[in-house]
C-alpha cells in the first residue's frame, strides 16, 4: 500500500473487478484460440492415440509430464505467499495473496488435466482409483493433488467471503448473472463478529494444513522420479531440490502477475514499488537456494562421473541438451539473481523481466529433468529405430502443452474479471490499521 | 654374347620379381578364411552341427557374419542336404540333423559332414569337410560305503559292434545355473582300455531342485574321432532347499491388497487427518451460512418490529 491513506469507498471502487478493455479482449481471445488449437490437437490424439506424439519406447514422458511438473511447482506459491507469510505475520503480502492463490488453483487444475492428457487411454482414468496400489508414488500423487486442490480452493474462498459482500453491495457494477453467482457464493456473509471469528480461525487452520500438503505434493512428484533408478533421477535430494525450485517459479510467476495486473488494472497504489522490492528479495533468496541445490545435483555426480551417468551428464553439459541446460541455469537463475541483487533491479519493470526469465527458465528446467534421463537408460539402445534415440515434441504435443498453459492463464484472467484480484476487505482493514 | 646372356638374366630376374609382386598383391586382396564343423550328440539321440566361420582382416581373426552354408551328410547331393544356414554376428550357425537322414546315418559307421559356403560377389564357393565315427556315451552311478561315484563309458561303433574307446578325455560335472560344476578335483578323466572312467562325487551339501535332485553331466568335447558327446543323469544327491518366497506377503512390491501395514497406517492416518480438516472447513462454511441466515432473520424481525 502507498503511504497515502485512502478511503474505503475509494479502495472499493479501485479494486472492484473491471471490464475487459481492448487489450483485455485481445489477450483473452488469443488465449482462447490457443486453447482451441490445443483441444483440436487433443481430439486428434484421442482418435489416433499417443502415436501422434513423438513419445516412443524410451521417452515415454515428454513435455506433458514436464508441463505437469511445472504446474505442480508453480502451484506451491499459494502456500508460500498466503500460508507461510500469513503465519509469519508478514502484512506486506496482503495484496498478493489472491494472485498467489488463483495461480495455485489454476495450476493444480491444469496439472490434473495434463496428467489425463498423458494417458493413452483416458477412459481408464477411474482405474487409478479402483485398482491403484497404495505402494505406488503415482497413487500418492493422485491423492495429494486432489487434496491440495480442495485446500487451495478453500484458501481462495474463505478470504473472498467479505469481498463477496462488497460485490453484492455494488451490484450495479456487474451483470445480472454475475450478481446471481455472487449471491449464491456469499449472500450468507453478513460480516458479523462471530462470522469473522470462525473465518479467521478456518484460514489459520488452512494455512497450517496447506504447508505440509504443499511440501508433500511436490516431494511426491519428485519421488515419481527419484524412486526410479536412472541417471539423473537417482538422488536422495530430489524432494528438497524440487520444492526449492517450485517456490522459485511460483514467486517468479507472482512477480509477473503483479506487474501485469498492476498495469492492466492501474493498481499502482495497491501493488507498489515496495511490494516489488520485497518480492525481489524473496525471489533472490529462492533463486540462490535453487542454484545451490542445482550445484549439488549436477556437480557431485559430475565429479564422480560414474560410467552409466557419464553420457547423460556430458549430454547436458556439452551435448545435445547443452543449449537448453545452460539457458535454464543462466536465464532461470543466475541472470535473475544478478538483476534482483541490486535495488534498481527490484523496480517493477526489471522485476517483471526477471520474473519472466525465472518462469521460462523453470519450464525448460522441468523439460531437462524429464527427457534427457529417459534418453540415457542403463542398457544400451540396440536395434531401435533412429527416432527412438532422440525426442522433439510433435506439433500436437506443443499445441496441447501450450493450450494447457493458455488454459491456466485463462482461468486467472476470468477470475480477475469476476473477482477482486486484490482483496478489498483486507486492504481496507490494513489501511485502517496503518492509519 | 656374354653381354646378351647378362641382359637375358636381368630380364628373367625382373620378370620373376614383378610376377612375385603381383602374386603377393593378389593374395593381399583375398582375405584368409576358416570354417570349422563341430558335431554334437546329446543324450545319444539328439544331434546337431555347429558351423564356426572366421575371416582374417588386418591380421586379426574376426567372425564371418551372414555367410550362407549348405550342409550335407556324406555327399553334397540334394537328398543328403541337412539344412541351409546363415552365420550370426558371432560367425556361428546351427543345424539339427533331420530324422529324414536316419537311413543314411544308419548305413555307415563313419560319416562325413560337408559345409558348402555359397559363392558371393567377393568369394568363390568353398567346401569344408569333417569326418566322425559313430559313438555313444553312457553314464551310471554307484555308492560304495557312502562314497558316491560317477561311472562313464565311451564307445564307438565299428563292425556292427560297440567297442570301447581308450584315451578319450571326459569331463564330469553337475549342472548349475549358468554353467557346470566339476564333481571332484579333476578337470578331465581319461578313459581306460574298457572306455571307462570313474569320478568320485565330492560335492556334498549341494542344493538341488525342488525334490533335492541334481543333474550330472558327462561330456566329450571336440574329439578328433568322435566329435562332441554329452549325457545327463538325474540323481537324488542334492539337498532339498525350501524355496524362500515372499510372494503373497505384505511388501512394497506386492499386489494392491498386500500393502504393508505400516504404509497403510501412515498413509491413511495422513489422509484421514487432512480430509478431516477439509470436512471441518465445510462444516465451518455451513456454520457461517447458518449464522448469516439467522442474522438476516433477526434483521427482518427487527425491521418489522420497528416498522
Amino acid at each position: 500500500m502507498s503511504d497515502v491513506t485512502l478511503s474505503p469507498g475509494k479502495i472499493t471502487q479501485d479494486l472492484l473487478p473491471q471490464k475487459f478493455g481492448k487489450r483485455g479482449w485481445i489477450w483473452t481471445g488469443t488465449l482462447i484460440v490457443i486453447c482451441i488449437i490445443g483441444a483440436y490437437a487433443y481430439s486428434l490424439q484421442l482418435r489416433r492415440g499417443l502415436v501422434v506424439t513423438n513419445m516412443r519406447d524410451y521417452v515415454s514422458w515428454g513435455i506433458y509430464i514436464s508441463n505437469f511438473v511445472f504446474f505442480v511447482a508453480i502451484s506451491l506459491v499459494g502456500s508460500l505467499i498466503t500460508a507461510v507469510l500469513r503465519l509469519a505475520n508478514v502484512h506486506w503480502s496482503t495484496p498478493l495473496t489472491r494472485i498467489a492463490e488463483i495461480i495455485a488453483t489454476a495450476a493444480i487444475v491444469f496439472a490434473s488435466i495434463i496428467i489425463v492428457v498423458d494417458m493413452g487411454r483416458p477412459e481408464r482414468f477411474l482405474n487409478l482409483f479402483i485398482h491403484g496400489r497404495l505402494q505406488s508414488p503415482i497413487i500418492w500423487d493422485v491423492v495429494v493433488i486432489g487434496t491440495y486442490f480442495f485446500l487451495s480452493l478453500f484458501l481462495l474462498y474463505f478470504p473472498l467471503l467479505p469481498d463477496l459482500k462488497i460485490l453484492i453491495k455494488n451490484k450495479d457494477r456487474s451483470p445480472k448473472w454475475l450478481n446471481r453467482m455472487y449471491r449464491f457464493m456469499g449472500s450468507f456473509w453478513k460480516g458479523t463478529k462471530e462470522q469473522f471469528k470462525i473465518s479467521d480461525k478456518a484460514i489459520t487452520i488452512l494455512c497450517i494444513t496447506i504447508i505440509p500438503v504443499a511440501f508433500a505434493i511436490h516431494t511426491v512428484t519428485s519421488w515419481l522420479f527419484a524412486t526410479t533408478y536412472r541417471p539423473g533421477w537417482d538422488s536422495t535430494n530430489f524432494g528438497a531440490y524440487f520444492i526449492s525450485g517450485a517456490f522459485l517459479v511460483g514467486a517468479g510467476g507472482v512477480v509477473v502477475a503483479m506487474y501485469v495486473f498492476r498495469r492492466a488494472y492501474r493498481l499502482e497504489k495497491y501493488i507498489t514499488d515496495f511490494h516489488f522490492e520485497r518480492m525481489g528479495r524473496v525471489v533472490v533468496m529462492l533463486a540462490l537456494l535453487y542454484l545451490y541445490f542445482n550445484i549439488n545435483e549436477y556437480l557431485i555426480p559430475a565429479f564422480k562421473m560414474k560410467k552409466p551417468e557419464e553420457s547423460h551428464l556430458t549430454n547436458l553439459f556439452a551435448g545435445e541438451f547443452a543449449p537448453v541446460f545452460w539457458f535454464a541455469i543462466l536465464v532461470g537463475m543466475i541472470i535473475p539473481i544478478i538483476i534482483m541483487l541490486f535495488r534498481r533491479g527490484r523496480k517493477p519493470l526489471p522485476m517483471f523481466v526477471a520474473g519472466v526469465m525465472v518462469v521460462v527458465g523453470a519450464w525448460f528446467k522441468r523439460y531437462l529433468i524429464v527427457t534427457p534421463t529417459l534418453l540415457h537408460p542403463f542398457l544400451p539402445m540396440d536395434n531401435v529405430p533412429e527416432g527412438f534415440r532422440h525426442y522433439f515434441p510433435s506439433w500436437q504435443e506443443w499445441a496441447i502443452a501450450m493450450g494447457s498453459l493458455a488454459g491456466a492463464l485463462l482461468v486467472i484472467t476470468f477470475f480477475a474479471r469476476i473477482f477482486p484480484i486484490v482483496p478489498i476487505h483486507e486492504t481496507i482493514v490494513e489501511d485502517e490499521t496503518h492509519a | 654374347m656374354k653381354h646378351m646372356l647378362r641382359i637375358n638374366r636381368l630380364l628373367l630376374f625382373s620378370l620373376l620379381a614383378v610376377s612375385n609382386l603381383c602374386i603377393a598383391q593378389g593374395d593381399s586382396t583375398k582375405p584368409e578364411s576358416s570354417v570349422t564343423i563341430h558335431h554334437f550328440i546329446v543324450n545319444n539321440s539328439f544331434q546337431y552341427l555347429l558351423i564356426e566361420a572366421k575371416i582374417k582382416v588386418n591380421n586379426r581373426w574376426q567372425p564371418l557374419k551372414r555367410q550362407v552354408f549348405q550342409l550335407y551328410l556324406d555327399s553334397n547331393r540334394a537328398e543328403n542336404l541337412i539344412n541351409k544356414v546363415m552365420t550370426d554376428s558371432d560367425g556361428k550357425a546351427k543345424a539339427i540333423i533331420p530324422p529324414g537322414l536316419k537311413s543314411t546315418w544308419d548305413a555307415s559307421t563313419t560319416h562325413k559332414f560337408i559345409a558348402v559356403a555359397e559363392a558371393t560377389s567377393k568369394e568363390e564357393e568353398t567346401t569344408t569337410e569333417a569326418e566322425i565315427t559313430k559313438a555313444k556315451i553312457l553314464i551310471d552311478t554307484s555308492n560304495n560305503g557312502g562314497t558316491r561315484t560317477v561311472n562313464v563309458q565311451v564307445l564307438k561303433f565299428e563292425n556292427d559292434n560297440w567297442i570301447a574307446l581308450k584315451d578319450v578325455d571326459v569331463k564330469i560335472g553337475v549342472k548349475r545355473l549358468g554353467g557346470e560344476l566339476k564333481i571332484g578335483d579333476e578337470e578331465t578323466y581319461s578313459t581306460d582300455s574298457l572306455g571307462q572312467v570313474a569320478g568320485e562325487f565330492k560335492r556334498d551339501s549341494l542344493p538341488g531342485d525342488v525334490k533335492g535332485n541334481l543333474t550330472l553331466i558327462a561330456k566329450v568335447e571336440d574329439n578328433d574321432q568322435i566329435g562332441s558327446l554329452s549325457i545327463e543323469k538325474i540323481v537324488p544327491w542334492g539337498i532339498y532347499v525350501q524355496p524362500v518366497t515372499n510372494f503373497g506377503q505384505r511388501a512394497l512390491w506386492a499386489a494392491r491388497g498386500k500393502a504393508p501395514i505400516w504404509l497403510m497406517f501412515m498413509a491413511y492416518s495422513i489422509i484421514v487427518a487432512v480430509w478431516g480438516v477439509i470436512f471441518y472447513l465445510i462444516l465451518r462454511i455451513i456454520k457461517i451460512s447458518r449464522l448469516g441466515k439467522k442474522e438476516e432473520k433477526q434483521k427482518v424481525l427487527h425491521d418489522v418490529s420497528v416498522g
